[in-house]
């Protein structure tokens, strides 16, 4: 997570000019196409809400041509959806500065346990932001993933066998269904 | 000695700020 948009100089949590908060992913084009992330981005929020401080902007920034005109076409295509006017902004990227290392994978660091495990694994703060294990971990403290994707992820995210027990049982805990084994 | 090396999980592609891989691209987007 990082500062983007604006045209300031060096933003930080302080001093964010007239940046906003952003999530910058680097994802592989075989797995998954822009098209695709930016279906994700239109059904996880509300494009109609109103707008408030640009440091909280809902909005694709795009990095070139070719994302501007496919975000461009998803815009349209989500203003042909509803009756209400889209709020929801596309415009260029300009820059990204990381946010501070307290602001990186917030959620996962929510459980000491977890975040300590991977902190042996990345002792490098640069590193820990950087794996994919620590962000696909961080989704899962977020409350997404299910208990079928985590039998597939367990064995590759790099856990200790507490670590792995705990993980196991934070994703099985907030299935409604199976917590009744635990009654 | 790296615990990194040794340690790293098998999900892992190699960190961004190496060399990018040639499929990877990158989005960016502000949630509210």
């Amino acid at each position: 997570v990082g500062y983007a948009g604006g045209l300031t100089g060096d933003p930080d949590y302080g001093h964010i000019g007239d940046h906003t908060e952003v999530v910058q992913i680097d994802y592989d084009t075989t797995r998954i196409s822009y098209t695709d992330l930016l279906e994700i981005f239109w059904n996880s929020h509300d494009s109609a809400a109103w707008q408030g401080a640009r440091q909280y902007l809902r909005a694709v920034f795009y990095q070139d041509e070719r994302q501007q005109s496919l975000a461009l076409a998803s815009l349209r295509a989500a203003q042909g959806r509803t009756d209400e006017p889209v709020r929801t902004r596309v415009a260029p990227v300009r820059s990204f500065t990381l946010a501070e290392d307290y602001h990186q994978k917030y959620l996962l660091k929510g459980y000491t346990e977890l975040a300590r495990e991977m902190t042996r694994i990345y002792p490098r703060k640069q590193d820990f932001v950087d794996s994919t294990a620590v962000t696909r971990l961080n989704g899962y403290a977020g409350g997404y993933g299910s208990r079928e994707q985590l039998g597939r992820d367990i064995d590759r995210l790099g856990l200790g066998p507490r670590g792995r027990r705990f993980l196991e049982n934070l994703v099985r805990g907030r299935d409604p269904v199976n917590a009744l084994q635990y009654i | 000695m790296n615990s990194k090396n040794l340690n790293t999980a098998s999900v892992d592609v190699p960190p961004m700020d190496a060399a990018m891989p040639p499929d990877f691209q990158t989005a960016t987007f502000g949630l509210g």
